[in-house]
């Protein structure tokens, strides 16, 4: 609850317009999808925020982190609200402060490739202006939401998606930053270079920090020129193994812009989003499939795009190869973006809710274990009688999962939290990471010691204190174990 | 639909966000961008509602406006990669506002006026007096179901039609007990007047089965077609339910050479560039926009597009009643499409659907654009008269 007083200034700082204390609106800012499914079998999660505000400027920012900590108000800054980790959540309450005012491109400057941008800019509305600036560039992290998150919110989480194997994650795009630290403390990172080893890289500390250390005001991101084409090889593939091993050899062979593989239910959920966007383009339900992407000169992507397909063929498990150009190649992309959200149509609706299992949604394995880590995942899921699904982005060994609980009680909660721990056991026995692109928020944090080790942990709460003494800044996420997110009561 | 069944549909909505937020969706606030105003944060408000035993999300004046300013366009379900059907999970929530008393004034009087005079706009004339008298047909098998915008506000569309029968030779007849379709009702949370208010129509369609009725509203198609299905149970499985553009696609050599007057028409009549709008309720949510295309291509019409077509189309900003609740927001969206009729260059509207016309032709007046409105209906009508 927020002293009406205190209300009253933050009102004078973005205008009577811009702040909401209305139930409804903090309800809409107050959930993701677990914790609204959570919300309604347990009481524990149901989260509110006590205040929305839209800042419209860096000064406004920085008069509301200055009363915060004045205050101790919590600050929970939020971009498109699209992540999956819960990192947006006000799980103590506060202030959720939202960018969708702060949302101007400053500068395109073609001289040295880097455009300025307000943090809530849409990645989709600076990728327009990109491919319609002179010969046309574009940055090409390209997060499976890239029609709808902001600019803020990828470096908050360090995003990235199908093309990180060739093009790497947000990180590597983010020349530098304006940002306004939890000190209240006005700091630029990094230069306006590529490259510079001049000090701690403060920069990279920042890109993924998910809003706990400070709030990024304005952002000067690197572009790159647009490919002259893009084409895709498409084929169906018997095993799940025998894809997995077949990635392997393509990037043996070339370093494409993606390599993903998605398996059966994943192409009905792909079926189901094409045909409203294309009725004419059905594909084959198979165990799995393995997408393609190469972008590059025409010459070369043909000739890597015949070599690959020459390679599918040369394959006895795999069948129906085709090179996608044009229209089929955007749509079939398109498709598998939406392939997360469609994906939740395996549940049949009733009146309970189901909740995805969210710490199995992003893991990452070294590519000699992917196929052990699908394998295992799916035995564990068949021994709860669970629909399951396995897609992923092969080329850089992270592989996506979804699967839903049926939620009745607040004992189907604690059953939840146990798989949970149980698939997060298998991916660090293996090796890998319980987030490799959707970021920790509070459905992964608890895991963070056993991925990275308690005295890591421990290291990353005392930077966090030099940024944030007060914590202020979106609390409970990722330095601390909160009772939320270990699914425990 | 059963609670039950769109309480299932709500756990499909992931919050995802891929909804549209910007004028795909017509009640998103561009100004001020709040969650609340697009698809994500009503389904969310929904939600709320529907846990909600201190009442204060049911009892809140901003649950109305939002939940109500939706015109029920069906753009986010189509967007959505899940296929949620958003609309619906809103109708669920505009039915909790409705038991708790908490829906728009303006909706009070719709509901009022379908009760006492079995129309929304409260006419208590049966309809215009010009219709011609009907009455010989009483053995005809087909039906012909104008509306209650057809009959009461834009009675043109249902001269025209009936004309366009006569030329035909279709024998048709209206129905007697003919009353307000009630789609209105279900989108405005009143589902449980529906059976009541059409119980007498639906009961004469019954007693003499007809081969097809016949709709010029894609609005009230809709409501025989689904709502009535899912609501009443009733499923007319004797009886083909048509847009007029449906049930003329085969038959337009019949109403004569009429693209050999398309230039006259277009020199005296009608002022190019015509551009076709798609209604919601026909292209998106009845997936009728491939036979007013064909009728177009027929009589060698010259029509542009707009930028989205089709099911993708953009809402015209009536619909499910929020031309009546909030009459700004649904001139807003109007513009925004005016706009686009603008920069696209052309200067006539041509559609099928009444309330779409409706609505265009009364924000083109008061704003005053060069720009006409005119039904298919309407202008095949015209070119007839030019033979």
């Amino acid at each position: 609850m927020i002293e009406p007083s205190i209300k009253a200034k933050l009102k004078t700082i973005v205008g009577d317009k811009y702040l909401s204390d209305d139930p409804v609106e903090l309800y809409c800012y107050s959930h993701d999808l677990v914790s609204r499914a959570l919300s309604w079998v347990d009481d524990n999660y149901r989260i509110m925020a006590d205040l929305v505000v839209k800042p419209d400027n860096a000064d406004q920012v920085k008069s509301i982190i200055d009363l915060a900590n004045e205050e101790s108000l919590k600050i929970i800054p939020r971009g498109a609200g699209t992540s999956y980790g819960g990192q947006f959540l006000p799980i103590e309450g506060g202030v959720v402060l939202d960018f969708s005012r702060m949302n101007h491109i400053i500068k395109i400057d073609t001289e040295d490739n880097y455009a300025i941008v307000e943090p809530g800019v849409l990645y989709k509305d600076l990728g327009k202006v990109l491919r319609n600036t002179g010969r046309g560039y574009w940055i090409p992290c390209n997060p499976g939401s890239a029609d709808v998150c902001t600019i803020g919110g990828m470096i908050a989480n360090d995003a990235s998606g199908e093309s990180a194997i060739k093009y790497g994650t947000t990180k590597d795009y983010v020349l530098n930053l304006k940002t306004i630290l939890g000190t209240g403390q006005k700091v630029q990172l990094g230069r306006q270079v590529k490259k510079t080893v001049a000090g701690l890289d403060l920069l990279s500390l920042f890109v993924g920090s998910e809003g706990t250390l400070g709030v990024i005001t304005e952002a000067a991101l690197e572009f790159l020129p647009l490919p002259e084409s893009f084409v895709t090889i498409l084929g169906y593939f018997d095993s799940i193994e025998v894809a997995v091993q077949i990635a392997k050899e393509i990037k043996e062979m070339i370093i494409p812009m993606s390599i993903e593989m998605v398996d059966q239910l994943v192409l009905s959920g792909m079926n189901s989003y094409l045909s409203r966007l294309t009725p004419k383009m059905v594909l084959k339900i198979a165990k799995a499939a393995i997408l393609v992407r190469l972008d590059g000169d025409e010459k070369t992507t043909s000739d890597y795009a015949n070599r690959i397909k020459n390679l599918f063929s040369r394959n006895q498990h795999a069948s129906d190869i085709k090179i996608l150009r044009g229209l089929e190649h955007e749509y079939i992309w398109k498709a598998r973006d939406g392939a997360g959200p469609s994906l939740l149509r395996i549940r049949r609706p009733e009146k309970n809710p189901s909740s995805l299992i969210p710490a199995i949604l992003d893991f990452s394995v070294p590519y000699s274990k992917i196929y052990n880590l699908m394998e295992q995942f799916g035995e564990i899921m068949r021994s709860h009688n669970l629909i399951f699904t396995r897609m992923g982005h092969l080329g850089d060994g992270n592989v996506h999962f979804i699967s839903t609980v049926t939620l009745k009680s607040k004992a189907d909660v604690q059953k939840m939290g146990d798989l949970q721990e149980q698939l997060v056991t298998l991916a660090t026995s293996l090796g890998g990471s319980v987030s490799a692109e959707h970021g920790c928020g509070i459905w992964k944090a608890p895991y963070l010691g056993t991925v990275l080790g308690e005295e890591v942990v421990e290291l990353m709460g005392k930077i966090k204190s030099i940024f944030d003494p007060n914590n202020i800044l979106n609390p409970g996420k990722m330095y601390s174990i909160n009772k939320l997110a270990i699914f425990s009561n | 639909m059963r609670e039950k069944q769109l309480l299932g549909i709500i756990w499909k909505c992931n919050l995802c966000g891929f909804c549209p937020k910007d004028m795909e969706c017509p009640g998103y606030d561009e100004d001020t961008r709040w969650e609340s105003s697009f698809a994500r944060g009503k389904v969310s408000i929904v939600h709320a509602i529907m846990q909600d035993p201190d009442l204060r999300f049911q009892n809140s004046e901003l649950a109305k406006e939002r939940l109500f300013s939706c015109t029920g366009c069906g753009h986010c379900e189509y967007i959505c990669p899940s296929g949620v059907d958003v609309p619906s999970i809103i109708y669920l929530g505009k039915k909790k506002l409705v038991e708790a008393d908490n829906y728009p004034e303006a909706h009070k009087k719709i509901v009022e006026n379908i009760k006492n005079h079995g129309n929304p706009f409260g006419e208590t004339q049966p309809r215009d007096a010009s219709w011609p008298n009907l009455k010989g047909n009483v053995n005809a098998d087909s039906i012909y179901y104008p509306g209650c915008m057809a009959i009461y506000r834009i009675p043109e569309i249902a001269l025209h039609t009936l004309k366009l029968f006569e030329k035909l030779g279709e024998n048709i007849k209206v129905l007697k007990n003919e009353t307000c379709c009630s789609g209105i009702l279900y989108r405005t949370g009143h589902n449980e007047l529906l059976y009541d208010l059409t119980n007498s129509m639906l009961n004469e369609i019954r007693e003499n089965i007809p081969k097809q009725i016949i709709f010029t509203c894609p609005g009230c198609l809709t409501a025989f077609k689904e709502i009535y299905k899912s609501e009443l149970k009733e499923k007319f499985e004797d009886t083909k339910l048509l847009h007029f553009s449906e049930y003329l696609v085969d038959k337009i050599s019949k109403l004569g050479d009429l693209k050999s007057k398309i230039n006259e028409l277009l020199k005296t009549t009608i002022k190019g560039p015509i551009i076709w709008h798609d209604p919601c309720h026909l292209a998106r949510g009845l997936g009728i926009y491939n036979e007013p295309r064909a009728i177009l291509d027929a009589i060698q019409l010259p029509y542009a597009e707009f930028n989205q077509t089709k099911e993708d189309s953009n809402c015209c900003g009536s619909g499910s009643g929020v031309r009546s609740a909030y009459p700004e927001l649904a001139e807003k969206t109007t513009i925004q499409r005016l706009e686009e009729v603008k920069e696209l260059g052309a200067h006539t509207i041509l559609t099928a659907c009444p309330f779409c016309e409706y609505q265009y032709k009364s924000v083109v007046e008061k704003n005053r654009y060069d720009i006409n409105v005119i039904d298919l209906n309407n202008l095949l009508s015209e070119l007839i008269s030019l033979l």
